[in-house]
């Protein structure tokens, strides 16, 4: 066991550095400069250039990324460009809204997937699984920043069951945890039917029903928690595409999470903050698999962490 | 000696069994007849596909939603093919229970070894879970299990193919059945393997009284468990007698056949098959099903389906060779 989290650890390790690469890569290689973006369009070549030199950014782009790391190591994530805060303040503040975005939307995905997967299972090729099929995969092709919009216009607006958008407690979080569940709840619902199906056609079920076993007893003892097992492992996956949604989400609902940060900051090209927020998406990645497989061990018993 | 319905535990008359395609109903068995008096072992053999597991599935009333059953199927006197779903689940494992050619696959792999044993005992006994826990392990060893205490914890996964096999075993022994359906329940393990499942179940039977249908592809296995034995071809009777006769006495040329194909008995081969294979389905010859690999097939064999008529008493054959109409050569 303790091998086994050392070599994640170790393989977690090489990912993000791996990651923090490519992203400081990147956003060097999009036009933009960012002492110009830091002093404003009016400033004189000089001003723009005493910056340039006091960030470090005339040096070369390896010392620049060395230097970044170096802080790094000592917790330290540097400032915004652009409001001049420690980063890891602007962070903290949004860190938890966004953390209970992505949550609240999942659970979203699970609440609907796993009922209507079932339903398709235990009903299939009958009306219910078809209306039920319908309805998840229209839900997947709504663009999410119309549905949020619409949420907001029809749920908030009109009928003032939700607040409009921003923070500050659960009421907040319903309508943009719904607005991503509804998107990404028709992979659960097509994964959770086709394993269900598979795990009903498996002797061990036949052996069950052979036994006496109940319909319901059935499906929810001997079969529901093998139907779940590629469900977990896809959650997994699913994180980043839910990491995905939140930063669209976060605008549409006005919702201060780091999506909302990672977003402007993209914009003003202040590059301490992408770092961060790219480097916080990732870590939160790489603990929600860990999560998972820790998981998926728990629930399969033929699974040892090894 | 004729069975009395006193002394008739399973009485299945005129079983047809057949299953929807795409093409209307294809009928997988056909006029099926089969009794079985209690502490009863009776063998089931015929060449695979020849309908010996649907035969068995729809005893328990296990049949996919897409077959349809035709006949009767009575269990002391009550007919299960018109009960209810609820009624046919107080059966199932209570009164009559079956254990599967593939031990491996037959178990769930999520649950543990306890916990699967005790889900008869769960639907039919009122038991406390202290007296559950209690039974699983007495059954446990019962079948031959080492430590029962441990291997109740444990997932199939940790056990081998015999011993999972053996659990299959004692998950069906646990509401003390009338009735135990074995369904080629040592084909798919080791021949050292076999043998103890084999003499395990002979000495769960001989305790506890129940009756045993075997379904086999092996007749070195008939001849050491069953009394008596019912062969079957492309989905009908053709040959039932005590088994003494099976071996000194086969009337039936597949019966002949089989037995031909087995050069000795006391070592246990797979059946080699007959030259020639079992027609499809779908495409029956009219008259004898076994006209187009017999060798001493007649003209009225290709035309008109023989009965099965008794040539002994207790020996039934369904042959032109041993009823009126055909001319023996
Ligand atoms: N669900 C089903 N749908 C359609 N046909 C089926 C179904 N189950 C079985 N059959 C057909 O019924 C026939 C009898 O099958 P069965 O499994 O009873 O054979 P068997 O005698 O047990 O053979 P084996 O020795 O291989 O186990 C086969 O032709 C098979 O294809
Ligand atoms: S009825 Fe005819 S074809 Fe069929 S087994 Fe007898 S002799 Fe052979
Ligand atoms: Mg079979």
């Amino acid at each position: 066991m303790l091998a086994y989290i050392v070599r994640r650890l170790g393989g977690a390790i090489v990912v993000l550095i791996g990651i923090s690469m490519v992203t400081f890569l990147i956003t060097f290689a999009v036009p933009g400069d960012p002492a110009r973006m830091i002093v404003g369009p009016h400033a004189s070549m000089q001003v723009v250039e005493q910056v340039r030199h006091n960030l470090g950014l005339d040096k070369p782009l390896y010392i620049q990324y060395l230097n970044y790391m170096g802080r790094l190591l000592h917790g330290n994530l540097g400032y915004s460009y652009n409001d001049n805060l420690p980063v890891w303040t602007l962070i903290r503040q949004r860190m938890g809204n966004t953390a209970q975005l992505a949550f609240g939307g999942w659970i979203v995905e699970l609440a609907i997937g796993i009922p209507f997967g079932l339903i398709s299972a235990l009903r299939h090729q009958k009306l219910s699984d078809y209306v039920v099929s319908f309805l998840a995969t229209f839900g997947f092709s709504l663009p999410a920043f119309w549905l949020g919009m619409e949420l907001i216009y029809n749920v908030a607006y009109k009928l003032h069951w939700f607040p409009i958008g921003g923070t500050g407690g659960i009421r907040h979080l319903v309508l943009p945890a719904v607005t991503l569940g509804i998107v990404g709840a028709a992979f659960y619902q097509r994964l959770i039917k086709a394993s269900m199906l598979e795990v009903f056609d498996q002797d061990y079920i036949r052996t069950a029903r052979a036994n006496g076993v109940p319909p319901f007893r059935v499906t929810f003892h001997h079969a529901f928690r093998n139907g779940i097992i590629p469900a977990v492992t896809y959650a997994g996956m699913d994180i980043s595409l839910l990491l995905g949604g939140v930063v669209l989400i976060e605008q549409v609902f006005n919702y201060p999470g780091v999506g909302e940060l990672a977003y402007m900051s993209i914009n003003n090209l202040d590059v301490p903050v992408i770092m961060a927020t790219v480097l916080l998406a990732a870590v939160f990645v790489v603990v929600a698999n860990f999560v998972v497989d820790i998981l998926y061990a728990f629930i399969d018993p033929r699974i040892t962490l090894s | 000696m004729t069975l009395q319905a006193t002394d008739t535990l399973l009485n299945i008359s005129n079983l047809s069994i057949s299953f929807k395609s795409d093409d209307g109903w294809i009928r997988a068995v056909q006029d099926v007849n089969l009794q079985m008096a209690p502490g009863e072992t009776v063998g089931l053999v015929g060449e695979s596909g020849c309908g010996k597991s649907v035969t068995s599935l729809a005893i328990m009333g296990l049949l996919p939603r897409t077959a349809r059953v035709e006949g009767e199927i009575s269990l002391q006197g009550r007919n299960l093919t018109t009960l209810t779903d609820k009624e046919l689940r107080r059966v199932r494992g209570n009164d009559v229970s079956m254990i599967f050619q593939e031990p491996m696959t037959s178990l769930n792999p999520i649950l543990r070894i306890g916990d699967q044993i005790a889900e008869p005992l769960r639907m039919h006994a009122h038991l406390t879970s202290r007296q559950m826990s209690e039974r699983v392990k007495e059954l446990l060893a019962q079948v031959g299990i080492p430590n029962p205490a441990r291997v109740m914890q444990e997932y199939p996964h940790q056990l081998s193919g015999g011993m999972r096999q053996r659990v299959m075993i004692a998950m069906a022994m646990a509401c003390k059945p009338k009735l135990l359906i074995a369904d080629e329940p040592t084909t798919a393990l080791d021949v050292t393997v076999q043998a103890q499942i084999l003499d395990l179940l002979r000495k769960l039977q001989e305790e506890s009284g129940m009756s045993l249908l075997l379904i086999t592809h092996d007749l070195g296995v008939v001849a050491e468990m069953c009394s008596r034995v019912t062969v079957m071809y492309a989905g009908k009777v053709v040959e039932e007698c005590p088994v003494d006769d099976l071996y000194y006495e086969p009337e039936h040329p597949y019966t002949q056949g089989l037995l031909g194909s087995l050069p000795d008995l006391d070592k246990r081969e797979r059946l080699r098959p007959i030259p020639g294979q079992v027609p499809p389905l779908w495409a029956m010859p009219p008259g004898c099903r076994f006209a187009p690999r017999c060798s001493r097939a007649m003209d009225i064999c290709h035309s008109t389906e023989p009965q099965l008529l008794d040539v002994e008493p207790n020996h039934r054959v369904s042959c032109w060779l041993h009823q009126k109409g055909g001319t023996v050569s």
